[in-house]
This record gives C-alpha cells, structure tokens and sequence, in this order.
C-alpha cells in the first residue's frame, strides 16, 4: 500500500461525498501514528496509515452524530462499524468508509526502553525506528499486539472505497490457548490471576475510552445510586470494573486490541474479551461485526429458544440456582 | 542552605543516620517504574534512577485515601493521618516542581490541607539532577530542570568522583555533615558546583505569561482543534505530577462508614457536572481548556509557578497520541 494512493483515495472520498469530516491517522512529533480528524481536502495530504497507529478509529463516530464522516478502516474497525450501524449508533448512509489493508498494529509496551524513540517506517515485515543518530531494523511480527497476532479478519468487511495491498494472514490462535489454560486452571487460581491483573488497573477508563462499543453516554461506574462501586482503584472493585465491562462486552468486542493498547498499566483485558467472545460464539454460533442487520447475539430473544436456563431449566417448573 | 561535598560511598553509609525514615526509590517492576519501599543497602552507586512511571505525587497526595471514619449517631471526624516517615531517594528535578506546584496550593491557601501537609513535613524528598534528557522530557523549556532544587529537600549532583548535596533541610544537612569532606554555606542552586549538565539541541518551546493564555479563553476553534482527538481518560491527569483535583465519596457499612478521597479528572464527564444536571464544561472542548490554563494560566496567576514540570509522562502515556509539546506551540501560535 503506497501512502500517495491512500491520500488520493481519501481525497476522492471526501470530494465525491462531500464529507464533513474524515477520521484518519498522521504522524506525530515521535513518528509514531496518531488519530487526526479531517476537515478539507488539503488537510488529507496527512492522512498516513501503517502499523505504528494505536487507536479504534470508531470510537470517535458516536461524537460526530448528524454529521457526513468518512473513515480509513482495516478488518477490526470496520467490523467496529458494522456494529455501531447494527446497534443504531451511526446511519450506514452517513458513513463512508475507505478500507485499508493491515499488517497488524505495534504494541509499544512492547517495545520497552525503545518506547520513547521516533519510529520512522515499515516496510516488509520489519519497521524501522531511530535513537539519536543511530536506526534500529525490527521485524514487526515480535511487536505486533497480541489481538493482531490473532486476527482472523485483517482485511475490511464494509466498505465503500478499497485500498488494494495484503494483509496479515495466519492467526496464530494464541489467545485461544490462553483462554482455554485459564478455563484449565482451579476457581481459586484464576481468581488470584485476575486478581494480579486487577491491582495494575488504576481506573483510568482508557480502556473504554478507546473501546468503539463502550459508547454509553452515561456508564454504570459513573452512577451514584446505585452507586456500583467506588472510585478507589482496589482490587475488588477494579474487577467489577473489569468483569463488568466484559460481559458488556460479550458478543460484541470485535478483539481490535484497542482497549489493551491503549491501557497506561498493560493489564490483561485481550484474555477476558475473549474468553466472553468464545462463549458467545460457541453458545450462539454467532461472531461479532461480519453483516449488516444482523441481530446482536445478546440482544434478541426467539420465543422457540431450544436452549435451557442454567441450573435446572425453568421450563421444568424448577426453580433455577437451586 | 548548604553544599556538601560526599565521596560516593560515603552519600550511602550516611542514609544510615535516618533510620526514623523508610526509603523509597524508583524500581523497575516489569514494564513500569513504581516509587517502592526499599532498604538503603541495596542502592545503585551510581545513583541513576529510572524516571517513574506514576510520579512522585502519589506518595504525598495518594490516588485514594480515607480522610476519616465515622459512626451514625456519634460521628467522629478526626482526620486519619499518616505518620509514615519517608525518604524518597531519586527523584528527578521536575518531580520537586511537581510537589512544589502541590504545596502551593493545598499548603500555601486556605484552607490548608491536613493530610497532605501531615506527608509533607513526614517526608524527605531528595531529587537527582538529571544527566541526559529523555525523548520526552521538556523541563528546560520551562524552567523546572534538570538541575534545579525547585520543591526538593536536597538534591544531588554528579560531580564526577565525588557527589553534591545542595540541602535545603536542616535534617539532611545535620545528618550529612559529619561524611562531607567540604561544607559550604550558600544562598541558592547557582552558586555550587553542578558538574556536567545535559546540553539541549530542540528549540526551546514558547510559553506565554498567564495573561496571554487567558485572553484565549474564549478561542472555541483552539480549544476544539486541541481536543478533537483526545478520548477523555484519566491516564494523564493521573499521572501527572501537578494534577490535585480530588473528588469525595463516603462509603458506608451499616451504620459505620468512612469518608474517602480519590482522584477526579477534568477529562471525565462527571468533572463540574453539577446537581442540576448543568455541566458548564459539557465537553471535552472545555474540558481540556480547563486542564490546559490551570497548568498555563491559573496555577501560575495564583502561586507564580508553572503548572506543568514538563516531565513528559502525559505524552509518553496518552492512547492517542497527543503531545503536550505540540499542543503548547499550537497555542501560542494562535493568534491573539
């Protein structure tokens, strides 16, 4: 994918739509990749797209209610779209989306004492950074975050102009094995692993501020009555911050890895997210984000449900938590 | 205030005449630097430390905190005070302008504030002057490093074979007398010997007196372009050295309960969102001009004393990727 095609591509998008407003990245003082928003054809000569990016560019969409916007998406943020359009939060006519190609995304936690330096370019497999006057070669795949790592569906589901190149194949089916040694593990094991992730948390909300789906304008953390839980980041209720947020989650995180990026203290959330997604799908046979006008898998009921309540089965006449 | 000359060996033997204190240093856990509790023995010679990733705040002003207990019927308010003693070893000098900028304003207005002036005075802050900037550090733009003293109690310069302690604390100076092989009285940091500082190459960035940043403050279109990518998490409000909004909330257990701090954000929604349901900072817009002119314009009017250290943990830290370097220039460029 050439850089100039991508400009031109969006330029054309913006022109023939007659955007308001294009969501993109360009690149920061540090080089590396940041969230930029558009506002006319000139503008859009910044417009950059590589794996030094970061964020869900989604999240942003519920912001720009009413208005014209156009967006570069890859697999994840255009299954982002898919179900932001399912769930009524964006009109697909509203909407247009430039489809990129994705190699993945670096995980700069990753990158440890190298987090700091100016991050130049990649190229085939490999990106380049420069410490002082000194360039550094990496191979991206031992950067990439972990969701990347996993992805099934790096290319675009949705959209309306495509930037042709290749994207990241071979998932590598790593978060599933983490999942299911969770799943493996004693009650009271898993307890204390989550219990170490939950003391990182500082309750920041980076986490759902970076989500596309957390778009609640009002969330259940911010309530004062029923107050949930309080704002002192301890364990207990950092994991019903955590949990919470999860099963809200559940059936409808597309695992972009945005929330895990974007997190100041690296806490594990890419396990839990995808723990309650592989619930869901093997519940429900359902994934996340792949057609327009599709029901969420938690958000219909079929009066000829097959399946039975947990705990007995209230169709038996039994109480169920018995 | 006095300078002391220390041969290396002798600055470690001497934490040894503050065995009241517990040290804190920075320490590399995993990915982040936390302030940990730590014996003296152990110390690097060195005394290089790695900029923490929280900064040196949470020590004097704690993430959350209970500020008392109370008992329906009967309700006790003496405030629960920590009586910890501390020395916190290896801070950087942006860090002492950080506590400094707390102090100004929970210590130097009333109503004072008991809890955290309590640390305070329980605290030995001794800060390291820096030898090298770091990508994202920009202190000398602003006059807080990297080899001021600014809030600290000490700090220590590399002075090659040997060390020196600029002290402004009567407990350190007394304590260290007897290892120093030369002892000077001086009035300020510009009269000692500091050794090798790091020399600058960046241009330094433009900062405006407080009044010219507050004749912006009805600029939308700054404010907006500013904000238009910003998520509106905590992570740099958090981490930021200067930041001292807190909100309070009682948390009750049947008929006993405690009344407890925790840090707000001005970048979350409920920030100044008032009874009525009237937020007069409705979004981020307003939001992050409050946060920028309390650094820029507020803090410095009030306390003659910038808001920001320049530390560079918000831009190392922030998920999208905004720069406070960049956002400074973008004001001052605007024109007024």
């Amino acid at each position: 994918m050439r850089t100039d095609d991508l400009i031109l591509k969006c330029q054309e998008a913006f022109r023939e739509k007659e955007l308001d407003l294009f969501l993109g990245f360009e690149r920061s003082s540090s080089g590396f990749l940041k969230p930029a928003v558009f506002t006319s054809l000139e503008s859009l000569e910044k417009i950059s797209w590589d794996p030094s990016a970061s964020l869900n560019l989604a999240t942003f969409i519920p912001r720009f209610k009413g208005k014209k916007v156009g967006i570069i998406a890859p697999g994840c943020v255009s299954r982002s779209l898919v179900i932001l359009i399912n769930e009524g939060q964006v009109s697909r006519d509203r909407l247009t989306v430039v489809g990129v190609p994705c190699q993945g995304l670096i995980e700069r936690k990753k990158l440890g004492d190298l987090k700091g330096v100016r991050f130049l370019d990649s190229q085939n497999g490999k990106f380049t950074l420069q410490r002082g006057g000194q360039i550094v070669e990496l191979p991206l795949e031992d950067y990439l975050s972990e969701s990347c790592l996993d992805c099934d569906h790096s290319g675009p589901v949705l959209y309306d102009y495509l930037i042709e190149g290749s994207s990241r194949k071979n998932p590598s089916g790593n978060l599933e094995k983490r999942v299911k040694a969770l799943v493996e593990l004693s009650p009271g094991k898993r307890l204390l692993y989550f219990k170490k992730e939950a003391e990182k948390c500082i309750r920041c909300y980076a986490c759902r501020q970076a989500c596309p789906m957390c778009y609640c304008e009002s969330c259940f953390v911010e309530s004062s009555e029923p107050r949930w839980l309080t704002a002192v980041p301890e364990v207990a209720d950092n994991l019903i911050w955590l949990l919470t947020r999860v099963y809200h989650l559940a059936g409808r995180c597309v695992q972009c890895g945005s929330c895990a990026r974007a997190c100041p203290e690296g806490v594990d959330l890419m396990s839990l997210l995808a723990w309650a997604n592989q619930s869901v799908s093997e519940l429900f046979q359902y994934q996340p984000g792949l057609e327009i006008g599709e029901k969420p898998a938690l958000g219909e009921y079929r009066l000829e449900d097959p399946d039975f309540f947990w705990g007995g089965g209230l169709t038996e006449g039994k109480k169920c938590c018995s | 205030m006095l300078f002391l000359k220390l041969a290396r060996k002798k600055l470690l033997e001497a934490l040894k005449e503050f065995p009241e204190y517990s040290f804190y240093t920075p320490k590399k856990e995993g990915e982040r630097v936390l302030l940990k509790e730590t014996s003296p023995d152990g110390l690097p010679e060195d005394l290089r430390f790695e900029r923490s990733t929280a900064s040196a705040k949470e020590l004097l002003f704690p993430q959350a905190e209970t500020m008392f207990y109370f008992l329906r019927y009967k309700p006790s308010q003496k405030p629960v005070l920590d009586e910890g003693k501390r020395l916190i070893l290896g801070l950087r000098p942006c860090d002492a302008h950080g506590i400094q900028a707390l102090e100004a304003n929970f210590l130097k207005v009333e109503p004072i504030d008991p809890y955290f002036k309590r640390r305070r005075e329980n605290t030995l802050l001794v800060t390291v002057a820096c030898l090298e900037f770091e990508d994202n550090c920009f202190c000398d733009s602003l006059g807080s490093g990297p080899d001021r003293l600014n809030g600290a109690d000490a700090i220590i310069y590399d002075l090659n074979d040997a060390v020196g302690v600029l002290s402004n604390n009567e407990i350190i100076s007394q304590r260290l007398k007897d290892y120093a092989f030369q002892i000077q009285e001086v009035r300020g940091e510009d009269e000692v010997e500091k050794g090798s500082l790091p020399q600058r190459t960046v241009e330094p960035l433009p900062i405006l007196s407080p009044e010219e940043y507050l004749s912006l403050i009805l600029e939308e279109k700054l404010w907006d372009k500013i904000s238009s990518t910003c998520l509106g998490c905590a992570s740099c409000t958090y981490l930021c050295p200067t930041c001292y909004c807190f909100d309070i909330q009682d948390i009750n257990y049947g008929p006993a309960g405690k009344r407890i701090r925790t840090y707000d954000s001005c970048m979350f929604n409920l920030y100044t969102l008032e009874a009525s349901g009237h937020n007069p900072r409705p979004t981020l817009k307003e939001r992050w001009r409050q946060r920028f002119l309390h650094k820029f314009s507020y803090i410095p009017y009030l306390h003659g004393i910038l808001g920001c250290t320049g530390c560079g943990r918000c831009i190392e830290v922030c998920p999208a990727g905004i720069d406070m370097r960049e956002v400074i220039k973008d004001v001052a460029k605007f024109p007024r």
